[in-house]
């Protein structure tokens, strides 16, 4: 392994530096191709990295191959009010964690805890034959749709079982929150870098004699840490800004970086 | 239509006049028995040109392009005043800034001056607001005369899904005694505001994608063109990236345009599944434009036309004639709330400033308006007519007139050209005059300045 780099020397990871100071990379073994459960913090990548909610993202893999994802995703409102979506997602085991059906449910709630009035929606579809189904109470919705289609929340999964090395960039159309299709795009390989993780900043002063006196100069310093190989993966195409993935050695998706917005996995117990 | 409005010239025969005209139905039928409903939708910092539909080759907006199929789109739309908050004041009270006292962003509309929501709320509408509000709080949860749908945390790429989630949930389980007023403003492509000010992370020197450096969008025509300007206007916004920078910065924008639609194809699906759309009036708009590399600017608040000019499509099925381009009736943010108030049947509120759009929408002949106006960094104020474009800002000697019909990208600043010294004494007059029937009002203090001024009284 060559000399760690910091986070700033890498575009992506530069823009969330600042919110993964003290980072502690998970140490426990992991099988992306296994049962799992991951907490990620949301975050709105403005002046500064502000936590906009939580999701934890389960894998359960199937006899039959292929998994069962269950996603919780916790969003913080305006004026204290929040989101509860939940979203159960059968998955093939290939490429993209290709969808066969989900099932879909949100809802808004006041700080005290009540429901908000016409803010409940859900749906089930199911992918196939050609054709993406979305059934609501209100309508069936059908459309066409190419063998190669992933979700948003699959690609979570799917990035974990990616080879960790260069391969033949693979196309395929992106069902972004569901069902916004976008097509055009291209999963690659983005390539491997040695970072420093978990290093916090800390002031350290040194004095300097001048003629009129002694003066304090300060500079912060990185202390701590450990080297982390962590592997690239980019979503390029239509109707996203482009999406980074950055998975570890065993595969563990650890941050997504997208723009303005940020994915940044987090011990379970912290993530409340 | 507003009675305040000047209409010095007439334009007949609004089918004839729109240039490049292409209506595929010219079956427009009578109002509709029942009062209609309408589906706001505003973008932020969504520029005229910015979509597939108006022939932008580097975007794919289907959604709005099949808005833009189904109802009227006007080529000459102009903000208020290319800023958010001023910009939004107007969209929702048909009023100038100087009169709706929100002359710089985060400020409140007055209280003498009444909202959408509010008139519409009066004549029996269920009014709903949902997304990004900026009058002042970005995304309160309690607006004068709107029902919230309370969303927010996050910019445009963590919000705008919610928003047009959640329209989408109240669409299909509203209660279906009222008419409603829906309004769902998204975030996107805002976020590229964020691009360029944090240029140093999210514009870096390495682009940090070679794989698209064939798909990058080309420069504009008109991306080194400097002409003669106030010094506000010609400092702001102006950036010097290396022209592979540029290029990402407008590919990156496209992308989030592409966002916006997509949330905008929810909402209009769930419009349709609702039963409703027969009998809904969808107006798509923006606040404002962005700079897009355009004489080298990001951003907004200045009147060149990538920032001035919006989107403003109109549909209703059977009522308002599908697939035609205006491009010729120079239109505004001032025209929704007498639109509104027209094909709602109420009266509108007094002193509007804006026109109703219907006989355009519905290909009727009427007078129309000879200029519009915006406003710009408070003091800065520009008029267009059908030729000319003229700025002036105060105690600024450089003013701007541009040829808008051989010069359409706004390179050559003919101010000083004494051959035009007519016509800028006439367009001089033309904003005179209107600047003397605006009824202003003492701006509102933005939170912050209502918070300094409690402390002092106490």
């Amino acid at each position: 392994m060559k000399e760690p780099t910091a986070l700033t020397d890498h575009f992506a990871l530069d823009i969330v530096a600042s919110a993964l100071d003290g980072f502690v990379p998970p140490s426990e073994a992991f099988d992306p191709a296994g049962d799992w459960r991951h907490t990620y913090r949301v975050c709105t990548l403005t002046r500064n990295c502000d936590v906009a909610g939580e999701v934890v993202i389960a894998r359960k893999a199937l006899d039959r191959g292929g998994c069962t994802l269950t996603v919780e995703y916790h969003k913080r409102l305006a004026g204290g009010y929040r989101q509860e979506v939940t979203v159960e997602i059968d998955c093939l085991g290939d490429t993209f964690s290709t969808p066969l059906r989900w099932r879909y449910d949100a809802e808004m709630f006041t700080p005290s805890g009540d429901a908000v009035a016409h803010t409940r929606i859900a749906h089930t579809a199911v992918v196939g034959d050609g054709f993406l189904v979305i059934n609501d109470s209100t309508d069936t919705r059908r459309i066409a749709m190419p063998e190669a289609c992933t979700l948003h929340w699959a690609l979570f999964d799917a990035v974990q079982r990616l080879p960790r090395e260069p391969f033949d960039p693979a196309a395929f159309t992106l069902l972004d929150h569901l069902d916004e299709v976008k097509p055009g795009h291209v999963l690659s390989y983005r390539g491997a870098i040695d970072v420093l993780l978990g290093a916090r900043k800390v002031q350290r002063h040194e004095y300097e004699e001048l003629e009129k006196g002694r003066i304090r100069k300060t500079r912060w310093e990185e202390e701590g840490g450990e080297m982390a190989r962590l592997h690239g993966y980019q979503d390029l195409g239509q109707g996203i800004v482009p999406r980074v993935y950055w998975v570890d050695k065993s595969g563990r998706l650890l941050f997504l970086v997208a723009g303005l917005e940020a994915y940044l996995w987090t011990p379970t117990e912290a993530a409340s | 239509m507003s009675t305040h409005n000047p209409t010095r010239r007439q334009f007949i025969q609004t089918g004839a006049l729109a240039a490049g005209a292409a209506m595929t139905s010219g079956s427009v039928s009578a109002a509709p028995k029942r009062k209609p409903n309408f589906l706001f939708i505003v973008c932020d910092q969504l520029g005229l040109d910015a979509l597939s539909g108006h022939g932008c080759p580097d975007v794919h907006t289907p959604n709005v392009d099949r808005l833009i199929r189904r109802g009227v789109t006007f080529l000459e739309s102009h903000s208020t005043d290319p800023v958010c908050s001023p910009a939004r004041s107007s969209l929702f009270t048909g009023r100038m800034p100087v009169e709706t006292g929100v002359i710089t962003n985060g400020r409140p509309i007055h209280p003498s001056v009444p909202n959408m929501g509010q008139w519409l709320r009066r004549d029996g509408y269920d009014t709903v607001y949902c997304g990004k509000w900026h009058l002042p709080g970005g995304y309160p949860t309690e607006m004068p005369g709107f029902n919230v749908l309370p969303v927010g945390g996050g910019q445009g790429d963590l919000v705008d899904s919610v928003v047009s989630r959640t329209c989408e949930a109240y669409l299909k389980t509203r209660p279906k005694d009222n008419p409603f007023l829906l309004v769902a403003s998204l975030m996107q492509p805002h976020d590229i505001c964020y691009w360029a000010i944090r240029n140093k992370f999210l514009v870096p020197k390495q682009l940090p994608f070679p794989q698209l450096a064939d798909q990058l969008p080309a420069l504009p025509p008109n991306h080194t063109a400097r002409p003669a300007a106030p010094k506000l206007l010609d400092e702001k916004m102006f950036r010097e990236f290396s022209d592979a920078q540029w290029r990402y910065y407008l590919y990156i924008y496209y992308r989030q345009v592409e966002m916006a639609d997509a949330d905008i194809g929810r909402m209009l699906d769930a419009l349709e599944a609702s039963g409703e759309a027969d009998n809904t009036v969808v107006i798509f708009t923006s606040d404002h434009g962005d700079g897009r590399g355009r004489h080298k600017h990001v951003s907004k608040w200045y009147p060149y036309d990538e920032s001035v000019k919006v989107p403003m499509v109109v549909s209703c099925p059977g009522q308002i004639a599908e697939g035609h381009v205006d491009a010729s009736h120079l239109v505004s943010g001032l025209d929704v709330m007498s639109t509104v108030c027209d094909y709602a049947g109420i009266a509108p509120p007094p002193d509007l400033r804006g026109y109703s759009l219907r006989p355009l929408l519905e290909q009727r002949s009427v007078e129309w308006r000879e200029f519009v106006v915006a406003d710009t960094h408070v003091v800065g104020r520009m008029i267009r007519t059908a030729q000319y474009k003229y700025v002036r800002y105060q105690d600024d000697p450089v003013e701007q007139l541009f040829d808008m019909q051989a010069d359409p990208w706004e390179t050559k600043n003919l101010y000083e050209d004494a051959h035009y010294a007519d016509t800028i004494a006439a367009h001089r007059k033309l904003l005179d005059e209107w600047e003397g029937r605006l009824k202003r009002v003492e701006p509102c203090p933005t939170p912050q300045e209502a918070q300094r001024r409690k402390r002092k009284k106490t």
